[in-house]
């Protein structure tokens, strides 16, 4: 009896609801899903919107940014490929990250060794300290730079840019080696000395390989922050041109312009080309090992 | 006779909190030995400074009778088996399991011989390329200890290793550790908290308690002539009541009196230097306890109200009180009809020959 009276009432309340325009579960699912689907659309356009019409008037047969578009023309790209400060000032670029991300690898690595394994007296202090970088504005690290290497006489040019590089990027890979070292198990360790490994040899055959993804992840984010980075750059390279900075000074000759719009467009896409197959040699790595590669990232 | 492994006066301090207390300890070869305790006793901290992971404060450590007390982890004849595992995550089971040997420099058929021995042994040898992520927990457990095994050492060492499995599962491993042990014969030290674990397992085993061994003895000698009220209460369930010994020859206590005027034999005692006077506790295990429903004549008997009894299956846990309010837990197998229910007066007797007194 008790059963069968809260059948109707649920029958009840359902057909009671049929006559007006009822949403069904399924209904509210898809509006959300449609709502979530539009927001998404919206952000993606406010990000990378920019980007996409940088890129489509670079191939504008015009001097002008701006519509109706006058036909399509490579000549942007053919321009800047004959354009010699164009590829000094790549080449720069390239040098200092390259010489910046191991510099940036080494110092991270030491410093999350010491930030994870070790107690000292102002260990927090000392975290801190090393994070300031992170949330300081990078106009203010680069002024820094430019008045601390100014006042102790050292000519600037790319040496000061990649120091200034350095301060500014190894906390990142601090951070990021700090989260999977103190994720890792510790016994792990001392496992490797119980079997007979000193702390070399387990440095070697089980730190390090467990720390690899997140070092290799390091790099890709250390390289292209150097890359791409202009504020610290701008103050720190004295007479010297990284390729942001070209950038820069080109865009104000107005005629120049689409050149410009031609060269962002393919750096920016070897960037994107080389962070994608870098980031999926690394998932695979990864999982030939059985690791996760969201291990590095989230969690 | 040289030992496995030695411990004389060892010492542990961490700042002004003493964790291990003056433990001396001889393990012969071949030994299945247990450390048991509650949480914080010391007994991980003894294991860790016999594997070189804490440095005594006082005191020397002997491996196969050989001084060992600074000899760093890595080049110790000893090897643990981690409560958390340990296995490295990026290695197989076979590159695990061979971790050991290779650092010790054998060749590699001999490394390839001794690998797949000790996989055998833990029944693992078809999960060789498995990567530690895809096993269950029973099976790293295994490989766990093929790892510590492979090497050969003086002493294995295991801290709480089945503390991570569940209970059935647990079981089948004690079992099963006390058979490896037998077969490979390398002396096991055996850290847990849980009595019946250290039982099953051990020849012997030593309670700790507040950094300090309370007893050290095979598992019917803890249990049934505990040395301290500590050892009486941690192993088994235990019913203490007050006496006073009234006869004690040569010191070896033989009679005893409680509160109420009656007396009893004593079977034996932790002490051989007790006098007429000597106060302590009489240790009766509830299976020992023998309820009736009519004062005996022939023997002392304590009489006692039921406050509850529990059918528990093949046993009946009854919970009584004394008239001056002791409580005591007896356990009757249900072969007899139960001798009464709440709220009946019934008298106990015990099994004379385990009457064993704890002496303060």
């Amino acid at each position: 009896m008790e059963t069968v009276r809260v059948d109707v009432g649920v029958r009840e309340r359902s057909t009671g609801a049929a006559p007006g325009p009822a949403l069904t579960i399924t209904a509210r699912r898809r509006i959300t899903l449609a709502l979530q689907a539009a927001f998404l659309l919206f952000v993606a356009f406010v990000l990378f919107g920019p980007v996409v019409i940088l890129a489509i008037f670079s191939f504008n047969d015009s001097i002008v940014l701006g519509f109706p578009f006058k036909g399509l023309t490579l000549s942007w790209y053919a321009q800047a490929w004959g354009e010699p400060n164009l590829w000094g000032s790549l080449a720069a670029s390239l040098k200092v990250a390259v010489v910046v991300t191991p510099v940036c690898l080494i110092l991270g690595l030491a410093s999350a060794f010491a930030l994870t394994r070790f107690r000292f007296r102002f260990r927090g202090a000392v975290g801190g300290f090393v994070a300031l970088p992170l949330v300081i504005p990078w106009l203010i690290i680069g002024v820094g730079g430019l008045l601390f290497f100014s006042s102790a006489g050292v000519r600037l040019g790319l040496p000061t840019v990649g120091i200034m590089h350095v301060v500014i990027a190894f906390p990142l890979v601090t951070a990021l080696l700090s989260a999977q070292l103190f994720r890792l198990d510790p016994h792990l360790h001392e496992a490797a000395l119980d079997l007979g490994a000193d702390e070399r040899t387990t440095l070697r055959l089980v730190v390090l390989p467990l720390l690899l993804p997140t070092l290799a992840a390091s790099a890709i984010f250390v390289f292209s922050w150097s890359f791409n980075n202009f504020i610290v750059s701008f103050f720190t390279a004295g007479f010297d041109n990284t390729f942001p900075i070209w950038v820069f000074s080109t865009l104000r000759r107005a005629r120049d312009l689409p050149m410009v719009n031609a060269i962002s467009t393919l750096i920016s896409a070897a960037q994107v080309l080389v962070v994608v197959v870098a980031w999926q040699l690394l998932r695979r790595a990864m999982e030939r090992r059985g690791q996760d590669i969201r291990d590095i990232v989230a969690g | 006779m040289s030992y496995a492994l030695e411990l004389r006066g060892v010492t542990k301090r961490f700042g002004d909190v003493t964790a291990v207390d003056a433990v001396d300890l001889a393990i012969p070869h071949g030994e299945f030995f247990s450390l048991l305790g509650p949480s914080g006793c010391g007994k991980t901290t003894t294991l860790r400074m016999i594997a070189g992971f804490e440095e005594p404060t006082e005191g020397e450590l002997l491996l196969d009778g050989r001084p060992g007390t600074t000899i760093p982890p890595f080049r110790r004849n000893t090897n643990l088996v981690f409560q958390s595992y340990a296995l490295f995550p990026h290695m197989s089971v076979y590159d695990n399991v061979a971790f050991g040997p290779r650092r010790a420099g054998v060749p590699r058929d001999e490394e390839r011989r001794r690998v797949n021995a000790v996989l055998r042994t833990v029944r693992m040898e078809a999960y060789a390329d498995r990567l530690p992520r895809a096993l269950s927990g029973g099976q790293r457990q295994r490989v766990a200890l093929a790892r510590a095994l492979v090497n050969e050492p003086a002493v294995l060492l295991l801290d709480e290793p089945l503390g991570a499995l569940d209970l059935k599962l647990r079981k089948e491993m004690q079992i099963e550790l006390k058979h490896i042990q037998r077969e490979v014969g390398i002396s096991f030290v055996y850290v847990t908290h849980d009595q019946e674990e250290a039982m099953t397992m051990s020849d012997r085993i030593a309670v700790m308690n507040e950094g300090r061994i309370e007893q050290i003895g095979p598992p019917e000698e803890v249990y049934h002539r505990p040395a301290t009220r500590f050892v009486a209460e941690f192993i088994g369930a235990a019913n203490l009541l007050e006496v006073e010994v009234i006869a004690a020859p040569g010191g070896k206590p033989t009679r005893a009196r409680f509160p109420s005027g009656l007396e009893t034999a004593v079977a034996s005692a932790n002490r051989t230097d007790a006098t007429v006077g000597s106060r302590g506790v009489l240790v009766l295990r509830p299976e020992h306890l023998v309820l009736h429903a009519a004062p005996p004549t022939d023997e002392p008997a304590v009489e006692t109200t039921i406050v509850e009894t529990i059918f528990q299956g093949s046993v009946v846990r009854f919970e009584l009180t004394t008239p001056d309010g002791t409580h005591i837990t007896a356990l009757e197998t249900t072969r007899r009809p139960a001798p009464g229910g709440p709220g009946d007066t019934v008298w106990i007797t015990w099994a004379q020959e385990r009457a064993h007194v704890v002496l303060d």
